[in-house]
């Protein structure tokens, strides 16, 4: 789109802050209209289409029990530059606007958060032999789906399998009394959308959480998509404004948390879990709060909860607990000077209302944002509650480094009160909760090799740092990665673009090309591609890389959590459970285990301060093939395949993954944290087992129906 | 009071046989029958008794009323026409369908003049879920009827509408497993409940409905005839065990049919309304003019069409130039995600049914006992322990007893992964000489359902090879020297379990006593 006027900083497209029939209820139709502003395209960014299209998403508007499509928005066309469509129930090329305009902001919030772009997870069921080395297919799917109109039933999903959400629309009951409109789409609710969003997000950037390997681990789904709508909310100024007014600036009264809490996620009665969370926070600023006796209750509680939303409950609860304490200490001093001239019985200036609305959108924002930054901070599977307490710690840390507000401590105690406690820490002081620094002492040949010289070992004078060794062994895996686009090879010619010969032609660098540069619809440049490209092929490099550190092979799967050498090499007796043959790679005691870059992101962040951290966060996860007999996992580790049967062998009760997740300091190659979670840590199996073997069954069969489609049947059963 | 085997002071010793139908054919493409009919034959010197159990076998089987027509001759020459007890476990096709495909022997008429039948039956045993005017039978009933009458006119709509583009892309992807197929749709459970109805207006005896914990002899033909003590293990009263289906951890695990419903529009689409018309639809006609058919065949003279056919169903040069991609479209489109709940929903009608039949055990003189499960899931086999068995001596027995000193297990629901429990039924069943009977077509079985069903289930089958010592009776197996010589799972089974045994294509026959 080539003209000479300035473009506009952003796209604004109007949506309902709650829902439709937030508009028909008097306490909130005041604030129900509502104003999404989206950055505009970038030059290295495709145009939006009709539907609307962009680069992260695809709304297709299919109505399948209808056997009708509906026609695609154009968002470009002059008369909706300005705001879009005005909110409407019966005009499906709205609900595509809404749904467009609620999904990429929540994308937005991530990627701020994270400091580099949302992808989306890959097809599980295309094999990679079908694709050429370089499609971007082979890791990601270019686009989210959306389908508005997808379901006739209350219930909205997203789909893993299609990597699509799927909302759905109905009549409601007519006892249903706070219901006043004669259609529910759930397409049209910012929670639904916001929720169904995250699950999306999460899953792209830890393609395994899915997996049901944990208690926690669905619950976790669940939960941490409620913290993110419930958040998103207090980002809405007019919604906060009067919700503030109503409640004289406090957010533990409950009037307030109780109206929030119907009103989420009202449309497929979601708001259950999260009522209970907030009625409870409700009860708990009236009561003595954080006493002995009922952090032990909270204890047991959680401990009995296994419903994945129930469970979240108690992290949306915890979150929210924590929100709402930096809040009122963002908050304190300005109450402290409005209160002389507070009349009993009058409500609160607008002016202070006001102020009030910019804390807590403060709060809730940052509160968002720890939140999210943590998802780098955990070990690569198989993660809990607890541990998510300590990768938020550990993230803030790291780009916050003095916390005068004590978010921290907020967060901690907040946990704390509602049960989620962390094993083997030895207080719940923010300190404590740090993870560990990597520890050199337990790597000695590879510092000691760090330090040989063809010589032989260096003079003491010229010897590394124990941390420096470690650092210089990375140095060599970050020298084959890529860090950003490279221009290098800008002038390949006129060559016709092809994954294969690009990289063929430059090296195994990504690049933009002379195309790129060209105008009309061949050409255009799309960073988001590269992007994809440039973490497919890092990972590539690692996994290269790795396969080349065969020396010191004993430190490195101490570090990694994996095994790397043959089975044969690992222990004399090839026959001891300890060869672990049942790792994925065959039984055949020469072979080498198979290893997987399961991902390598640069993540660039800015703190208050103006500190920078350039970090390269990778994956290196293996699987093992896992038996609910401990007696198979034992002919199974011992590579008795007889014992097993062919069939067993091939497709195992289950794979028990182990791995780690490294963070590496990008500027002097530093290894800064390794969080692992060990493939032969027998304990954990067992654990997974004994969870498993009451879930697992269940997930397979007849009941929950596909297993491919996790959500779906979580949603319906609520 | 009948008497019973253990009080039967017979100079004769009782001899108990058991055949299980399968009604093979040396060139037919089938190799066992997936279906229950077991004929138990008790002997004790010239007098006799003939119970069967169940007579039935899986919708979709080749040949099926020539094979139940040939089992149906059997049981009438092997009776002499007299079943002095039919036990009919719970209303599924594949335990019942003999008795409406054979029904000229199981039904017909007693003749006009003489009142000879071709096969008298004497005694009728069903479980208390066939009692009618039961408020709780009457309540379970509507339940299941609604659902499943829901589910079998969604099938019909889906499989016989195709002029409806809904209805088409549904028929592709939605399962509805035992719902699907012309005549056996709505059909089927109207016949299955007929059948029943006919069987109990065809005892000559009233029908017992019996009670889970009871104990009763079976019925002889005359006093004093050979009869064996019987204990009712299940279905349950209790609906917590009855709508328990699967193995779980925890109730927060467990789905009952309640949870689960076909929402209104999936209701009414299956009556045949139009979801995309009318009242069916929240949108005025100016939106609702592109529909799905003629996107995808290109007939709409639109750009908007044109852009939906490309995005959605993708266009025909991509699907040569990179047919990966055009793969991955395809398996993303949703065209019949909306019914998602049809399948899970019949599945779970299918257990909770399976999980009313009438499971029972049998007494044998020597102090051993038999158990047929029928179908019983996990609620099911769980309630056994939930009561004591007290016999007509006053003595109580308990579930583990009976299961302690079985050595005849007729396996539940031809082995599938949640018809067999482990801790508490297959671990307690602890005798040496231990004998298991899968009724089944382990190759049919793989070709059920979209991923085929496991029958035997290998877990299971591996835990009963363990527990027997490979002394299992399928009736996709056969024992003759040759036959065993090339498979290996009877290389090493013991030669008084093979001297047994009876094989014909019709039949196995198991001699217990």
């Amino acid at each position: 789109m080539s003209t000479n006027y300035p473009k506009p900083a952003v796209r604004r497209l109007k949506v309902y802050a709650f829902d439709p029939q937030a508009s028909v209820t008097l306490a909130t139709a005041m604030a129900n209209d509502y104003v999404i502003e989206l950055p505009w395209e970038q030059r290295w960014e495709a145009p939006l289409e009709k539907g609307p299209v962009n680069d992260y998403v695809e709304v297709i508007d299919i109505d399948p029990a209808a056997g009708l499509f509906y026609a695609p928005v154009d968002l470009d066309d002059p008369w909706l530059r300005d705001g879009g469509l005005e909110p409407s129930e019966g005009r499906p090329q709205f609900h595509q606007q809404m749904v467009f305009a609620v999904v990429m902001r929540t994308i937005r919030a991530f990627e701020r958060a994270l400091g580099r772009v949302v992808l989306w997870a890959r097809d599980e069921r295309l094999s990679s032999a079908e694709l050429p080395p370089g499609a971007i297919e082979r890791n990601f799917t270019r686009r989210l789906r959306i389908y508005p109109h997808a379901l006739r039933e209350a219930n909205a999903y997203y789909s893993p399998d299609k990597r699509a959400l799927l909302f759905g629309y109905f009549k409601p009951p007519e006892s249903a009394a706070d219901v006043q409109a004669s259609w529910v789409f759930t397409c049209l609710s910012q929670d639904v959308i916001a929720h169904e969003t995250t699950h999306a997000i999460l899953h792209g950037m830890r393609q395994r959480s899915i997996d049901p390997s944990h208690v926690d681990a669905r619950a976790f789904h669940e939960g941490f998509a409620d913290i993110v709508a419930l958040l998103q909310h207090f980002s809405m100024a007019p919604v906060v404004r009067q919700l503030l007014a109503a409640s004289h600036g406090s957010l533990r009264e409950p009037g307030l948390l109780t109206g929030l809490g119907e009103q989420f996620g009202r449309a497929i009665g979601r708001s259950k879990s999260l009522r209970y969370a907030l009625e409870a926070l409700g009860d708990r600023a009236r009561t003595h709060q954080g006493s002995a006796e009922s952090i032990a209750a909270a204890i047991a509680k959680l401990r009995e909860t296994t419903e994945p939303h129930a469970r979240g409950g108690f992290l949306v609860a915890a979150v929210f607990d924590a929100f709402v304490t930096i809040y009122e200490r963002r908050s304190e001093d300005l109450l402290r000077l409005a209160r002389p001239g507070l009349v009993p019985g009058n409500g609160l200036s607008p002016d202070l209302v006001g102020r009030l609305t910019q804390e807590a959108a403060k709060a809730a924002d940052q509160v968002l944002r720890m939140c999210v930054r943590a998802l780098d901070y955990l070990p690569p599977i198989g993660m809990t509650f607890g541990e998510y307490l300590r990768a938020i710690i550990t993230a803030d840390t790291d780009l916050v480094r003095d916390d005068p507000l004590h978010y921290r401590v907020a967060f901690v105690e907040a946990f704390k009160r509602w049960g989620i406690t962390v094993p083997g820490c030895i207080s719940m002081a923010p300190d404590s909760l740090l993870w560990d620094s990597p520890r050199p002492e337990e790597y000695p040949a590879l510092i000691a090799r760090a330090n040989g010289t063809p010589e032989g070992e260096a003079p003491p004078q010229a010897r590394m740092d124990p941390d420096d060794a470690l650092a210089w062994w990375f140095a060599d895996m970050l020298k084959r990665l890529q860090f950003d686009v490279a221009f290098d090879q800008a002038d390949d010619g006129l060559g016709e673009r092809s994954a294969e010969s690009e990289e063929q032609a430059s090296s195994g660098k990504v690049t933009y090309t002379r195309r790129d540069y060209r105008s009309g619809p061949a050409g255009g440049r799309n960073l988001r591609d590269l992007a994809m490209r440039v973490v497919t092929q890092n990972q590539r490099a690692i996994h290269q890389w790795l396969e080349q550190c065969t020396t010191d092979r004993h430190d490195w799967e101490r570090l990694l959590g994996v095994k790397l050498t043959p089975a044969c090499a690992r222990v004399a007796d090839v026959n001891a459970p300890a060869a672990l043959r049942s790792i994925s790679g065959g039984t055949d005691p020469g072979a080498v285990p198979n290893v997987e870059v399961h991902s390598a992101r640069i993540s660039r962040r800015t703190g208050p301060d103006g500190s920078e951290m350039h970090m390269l966060i990778a994956q290196i996860v293996q699987r093992r093939r896992a038996y609910f007999d401990p007696e198979e996992q034992k002919a199974a580790d011992s590579g008795d395949k007889g014992v097993i049967g062919a069939l067993r062998w091939k497709t195992p009760d289950f794979w028990f993954r182990g791995g780690a997740t490294l963070h590496i300091d990008l500027r002097d190659g530093r290894l800064l944290r390794v969080l692992r979670k060990r493939i032969d840590d027998d304990a954990r199996l067992a654990r997974e087992r004994a969870f498993r073997s009451g879930d697992m069954i269940a997930a397979t069969a007849a009941v929950t129906g596909n297993p491919r489609e996790p959500f779906a049947f979580i949603h319906r059963g609520s | 009071m009948a008497s019973t085997a253990t009080a039967t002071a017979a100079t004769a010793p009782l001899q108990v046989y058991v055949r299980m139908y399968r009604a093979l054919s040396p060139d037919a493409a089938y190799k066992g029958m997936l279906g229950d009919c077991f004929l138990l034959r008790l002997a004790e010197g010239d007098q006799a008794s003939h119970i069967l159990i169940d007579c039935g076998l899986l919708l979709g089987s080749a040949d099926a009323d020539a094979r139940m027509k040939t089992i149906a001759a059997d049981i009438v020459q092997t009776s002499g026409g007299v079943l002095d007890l039919l036990v009919v476990t719970h209303e599924h096709w594949d335990h019942i369908s003999g008795f409406s495909q054979a029904r000229d022997v199981f039904l017909g008429a007693a003749h006009p003049e003489t009142g000879a039948e071709t096969l008298e039956i004497a005694h009728l045993w069903m479980g208390w879920t066939e009692k009618e005017g039961d408020p709780q039978v009457q309540r379970l009933r509507e339940r299941f009827d609604k659902t499943g009458a829901a589910l079998s006119a969604l099938a019909e709509r889906i499989t016989q509408d195709p002029a409806s583009p809904a209805a088409a892309a549904a028929a592709q992807t939605v399962g509805l497993q035992g719902f699907r197929g012309a005549a056996s749709n709505g059909a089927k459970r109207l016949q299955g409940r007929e059948i029943m109805a006919a069987l109990k207006g065809k005892s000559k005896a009233p029908p017992q409905f019996l009670e889970p914990g009871t104990v009763l002899p079976t019925p002889a033909a005359k006093p004093g005839g050979p009869a064996l003590r019987a204990y009712v293990l299940g279905p349950p009263r209790d609906e917590e065990f009855l709508f328990k289906d699967k193995p779980s951890s925890g109730k927060a695990q467990e789905t009952y049919l309640t949870d689960l419903q076909l929402s209104d529009a999936i209701l009414r689409f299956a009556q045949g309304g139009d979801l995309g018309s009318g009242t069916d639809t929240p949108f005025a006609p100016q939106y609702r003019t592109l529909p799905v058919a003629d996107v995808e065949q290109g007939t709409l003279d639109s750009d908007d069409a044109a852009w939906l056919a490309a995005r959605y169903f993708g266009n025909e040069s991509t699907q040569k130039s990179d047919p990966a991609l055009y793969k991955m479209n395809a398996r993303r489109r949703i065209d019949a995600d909306w019914l998602g709940i049809a399948d899970p929903l019949a599945l779970k009608l299918d257990s909770d049914t399976n999980n009313t039949s009438l499971a029972l055990a049998f007494d044998l003189p020597d102090g051993t006992s038999m158990v047929f499960a029928a179908d019983a899931q996990v609620g099911n086999w769980l309630s056994w322990h939930e009561q004591s068995y007290r016999d007509e001596t006053g003595t109580e027995h308990s579930a583990e007893q009976i299961l302690n000193r079985t050595r005849f297990y007729k396996v539940g629901h031809h082995g599938s992964h949640n018809a067999t429990l482990d801790e508490k039924g297959l671990a307690m069943m602890t005798r040496d000489d231990l004998v298991a009977a899968v009724p089944t077509d382990e190759e049919f079985g793989k070709r059920q359902g979209s991923s085929g069903w496991q029958m035997p289930n290998p877990r299971v089958k591996a835990a009963l090879r363990a527990r027997t010592r490979d002394r299992i009776l399928r009736n996709d197996r056969h024992y003759d020297a040759a036959s065993r010589a090339a498979d290996p799972e009877l290389a090493d089974v013991d030669a008084d379990f093979l001297a047994r045994i009876t094989e014909t294509d019709l039949y196995l026959e198991y001699r217990v006593l």
